[in-house]
C-alpha cells in the first residue's frame, strides 16, 4: 500500500527546537524500502494559490490557508498498512517541531495509461501542486465536470508530470497525523484537524516557469471546484 | 542644465532603464538595484568634473554594468548561475557604450514581472516603486503608510518569490497579454489613485505618485503604442489630475465635484486626456474596462466649459462597466450615476442590493449623499453617522462631519 506523507511544519516550534538530520531517517526508508522518494519544497512565501471562477484565472500569494503547521515537504512511502507507516513516520525528525500528516493513496482513481507514460521533460523547474477542493462545491459539482483523466493524460502527453496521487478522504483507517512531543508520540486518526477543506491529491509538475505552472495548475478541474496551491521545490 | 538637473533628469528618465537592463543581464534584482544606485552615485561626481555625458542613459547603463560585474568578480563567484550570466557579459568602457535603445523591451518586462498577479498587491506598488521609479524604501514607506521595516521586509520577499518561484522576466503574450496587462494597468491606476486620494492619514494630494504614476503609464504608452486600454488609463489619469488644485479648500478639506472652482481645472492637463482618449478610441475595436473609465472622466471634465456633465451618457457608461467588472465598487458608482441621472429614489434603489463588507464607509456616505438630494434629512444624517464610524481618511472625515452638520444631524 502506498502513503503520502505531507511533512508539516509549525514555524513557532521550528525557531526553538533543534531537530536531528534527516539524513538517517532517509537512509533508513531507502533500506527497508518504505520510502521510495520524496523532497522538501521552499518556503510558504513562495507560493501561489491559483482559482478559477467563472473562467477567470485568480491567483493568490501565499500557501492556501494561513494553519499553524505549514506543508514544507512530500514523501511517498510504502507501507504493508496505516501502523506501519505511522511507525516511520513517527521518527521523522519534523515530528517533533510539526506534525506528519499520513495518507492512503487511492491508486486506481485514475486509470493507468495503456502502452506507459511518455518520458517527463528534462529541462524546467519542478513544483509541488497541492489540492485542496471545497467540499460544499465537490457535492453540488458534476462527476464529469471533476473528472481529473483528461488533465492527466495532457501532462502525461507533454512531459510535465513527474507523478502524482490522488488521496483517499480522510477517515481513521486511511489517515493519521503523528507528532513528537516532550509528552511523547501523539496520534490523531482521521482527516488533518486543523482543516476544513483536506488535501484531497498532490501533482509533482515540471514547467518552464511560475507562468506555465500556473496554466497547468488552472487547467485542472480542482482549481474550479477548489484551489490548487503551487509550491516550488528549491533550484 | 547644472549637473544638479541633469542628474534629476536622468534619474527620471533612465533608472528605469537601468535597472531593468541589468535585471536582464544579470538575473538578480537587488544586485541590478544596488549597481544603479552606485551609478547615479558615480555620475554625480564624474558628471561635474567631466560634464555630463551626450548620452547620460547609455552612460549610467556601462557604469551600472561595469559595477555588477565588480560585484560578482569579488563576492559572488561561488554563486555559479550569476557566474555563468556574467561570464556572457563584457566588460564596456566609454568607447562602446551600451545603448539602452537596442533592447527596448528591457522595461516592458520589469513593468510585467513587477506587476505579476502573482505577487501580493501591496507587494507589485511596493516593487513598481522600488525598481521602476526609483523612489527609496524611506520614500515608499511615507508614500503607502507603511512602515519602513514592513516595506524592506515585503521588497525582500516579493524578489525572492520571483526568483525561487520562477515567475519569468517577460512580456506575456498571446491569450494571456489582455488579462496580465489588465493586472498591469491596476497597479498603475492604485499608483495613481494613493497618490491621489491616499486611503489614510491627512493629505488630500500627495502630489509624488500621483505623477509617478502618469509617467509610468506614458512610459508604458510609448513602449506599448498599439495597445487602447494603456492610453485610456492615460487619459483617465490626466483627466482626473486636472482637478487636483480644485479638490482641496484653502482649509486642506475635500472639495466634492460639483461645488469644485472649475476655472482651477487644468486646462492642459485636460487635453492631454483628450488627446490620449481620441487615440485610445481610433485604436479600440471596442471598448475595454480603461476606455469606459476615461469616457466617464472626460465627461465630468468637459463640464469645465459646458457648465454641466452629462448626467445620462455617464450613467450609461457606468451601467456599460459592469458589464465587464463585478466590482461592488463600481456597482456603487453606477448607482450613484444613476441616482444624479434619473433622480435620488433610483439610485438609492440600487445602492440597496451592495453588499456592505467591502465597500467601507463608501456605501452609506453614498446613501447619505443620495438621501440628502432627496431632502430626507433625518436618515441622511443617520447615513453619515454610519460612514463617519467607518471611515478613514482625515479629509474624507471633515467632508462628512460637515455634511452631517449640514442635514441638521
Amino acid at each position: 500500500m502506498q502513503y503520502v506523507m505531507l511533512v508539516r511544519v509549525d514555524p513557532d516550534l521550528a525557531g526553538t527546537v533543534e531537530i536531528d538530520d534527516v539524513e538517517p531517517w532517509v537512509a533508513e526508508g531507502s533500506r527497508t524500502g518504505m520510502r521510495l522518494q520524496g523532497d522538501p519544497v521552499d518556503e510558504p512565501a513562495t507560493a501561489t494559490t491559483v482559482r478559477v471562477r467563472d473562467g477567470e484565472v485568480l491567483l493568490s500569494d501565499g500557501p492556501f490557508a494561513e494553519t499553524k503547521e505549514i506543508v514544507a515537504g512530500y514523501d511517498l512511502l510504502e507501507a504493508p498498512d496505516l501502523e506501519r507507516a505511522l511507525d516511520y513516520a513517527a521518527r521523522h525528525p519534523v515530528a517533533r517541531i510539526g506534525a506528519l500528516e499520513v495518507r492512503e493513496v487511492w491508486d486506481e482513481f485514475v486509470p493507468d495509461r495503456e502502452g506507459g507514460v511518455p518520458p517527463a521533460r528534462t529541462e524546467g523547474r519542478d513544483y509541488l501542486f497541492l489540492h485542496h477542493p471545497d467540499p460544499v462545491v465537490v457535492q453540488r459539482a458534476d462527476r464529469a465536470d471533476a473528472d481529473p483523466t483528461a488533465w492527466v493524460r495532457g501532462v502525461e502527453d507533454s512531459g510535465a508530470t513527474l507523478g502524482g496521487a490522488r488521496l483517499r478522504d480522510a477517515d481513521p483507517g486511511t489517515a493519521a497525523t503523528v507528532r513528537a512531543r516532550e509528552e511523547g508520540v501523539l496520534v490523531s486518526r482521521g482527516p488533518f484537524a486543523e482543516l476544513a477543506e483536506e488535501i484531497a491529491g498532490i501533482d509533482l509538475i515540471r514547467a518552464a516557469d511560475l507562468d506555465e505552472a500556473i496554466a497547468i495548475a488552472a487547467a485542472h478541474p480542482t482549481s474550479r471546484i477548489g484551489a490548487i496551491e503551487v509550491r516550488p521545490f528549491p533550484a | 542644465m547644472t549637473t544638479g538637473e541633469a542628474l534629476a533628469r536622468a534619474f527620471a528618465d533612465e533608472w528605469g532603464r537601468v535597472v531593468a537592463a541589468l535585471v536582464r543581464t544579470t538575473g538578480d534584482w537587488s544586485l541590478a538595484e544596488d549597481a544603479a544606485q552606485e551609478a547615479f552615485a558615480t555620475a554625480a561626481t564624474a558628471w561635474e568634473r567631466d560634464g555630463v555625458p551626450r548620452r547620460p542613459g547609455a552612460w549610467l547603463t556601462t557604469v551600472a554594468r561595469n559595477r555588477a560585474l565588480d560585484r560578482l568578480r569579488r563576492g559572488a563567484v561561488e554563486r555559479s548561475v550569476l557566474a555563468t550570466r556574467a561570464a556572457g557579459m563584457t566588460e564596456g568602457g566609454e568607447v562602446d557604450p551600451i545603448e539602452p535603445d537596442d533592447v527596448p523591451d528591457d522595461r516592458l518586462r520589469l513593468i510585467f514581472t513587477c506587476c505579476h498577479p502573482a505577487l501580493g498587491l501591496e507587494a507589485r506598488v511596493a516593487l513598481t516603486l522600488r525598481t521602476l521609479c526609483g523612489l527609496s524604501v524611506e520614500e515608499i514607506a511615507h508614500a503607502l503608510g507603511a512602515s519602513e521595516a514592513a516595506t524592506a521586509k515585503r521588497l525582500v520577499r516579493a524578489k525572492q518569490k520571483i526568483q525561487r518561484a520562477g515567475i519569468p522576466y517577460r512580456v506575456p503574450s498571446g491569450a494571456a497579454l489582455p488579462e496580465r496587462l489588465g493586472a498591469v494597468l491596476a497597479v498603475l491606476y492604485l499608483l495613481f489613485t494613493e497618490g491621489y486620494a491616499p486611503s489614510g492619514g491627512e493629505a488630500v494630494v500627495r502630489p509624488d505618485l500621483a505623477a509617478e504614476a502618469i509617467r509610468l503609464t506614458e512610459v508604458l504608452a510609448r513602449l506599448m503604442p498599439d495597445e487602447p486600454e494603456v492610453l485610456a488609463l492615460l487619459a483617465l489619469e490626466r483627466f482626473q489630475d486636472s482637478r487636483r488644485d480644485a479638490r482641496t479648500g484653502p482649509d486642506g478639506a475635500l472639495v466634492p465635484l460639483e461645488e469644485q472652482d472649475r476655472s482651477r481645472w487644468s486646462a492642459p492637463s485636460i487635453a492631454a486626456g483628450e488627446a490620449a482618449l481620441a487615440a485610445a478610441e481610433r485604436l479600440a475595436a471596442r471598448p475595454g474596462f480603461q476606455l469606459r473609465q476615461a469616457r466617464i472622466a472626460a465627461l465630468h471634465a468637459r463640464a469645465r466649459t459646458t457648465g454641466r456633465p452629462d448626467r445620462a451618457a455617464i450613467a450609461a457608461e457606468y451601467a456599460a462597466l459592469r458589464s465587464l467588472s463585478a466590482s461592488p465598487h463600481l456597482a456603487l458608482a453606477h448607482a450613484v450615476a444613476v441616482g444624479l441621472a434619473d433622480g435620488p429614489d433610483a439610485g438609492l434603489a440600487l445602492l440597496d442590493g451592495l453588499p456592505d463588507a467591502p465597500l467601507g464607509a463608501a456605501l452609506p456616505a453614498a446613501r447619505a449623499d443620495l438621501l440628502r438630494r432627496a431632502d430626507r434629512r433625518a436618515e441622511a444624517a443617520e447615513s453619515y453617522r454610519r460612514a463617519l464610524g467607518a471611515v478613514r481618511s482625515g479629509p474624507e472625515r471633515a467632508f462628512l462631519e460637515r455634511r452631517l452638520r449640514e442635514t441638521g444631524g
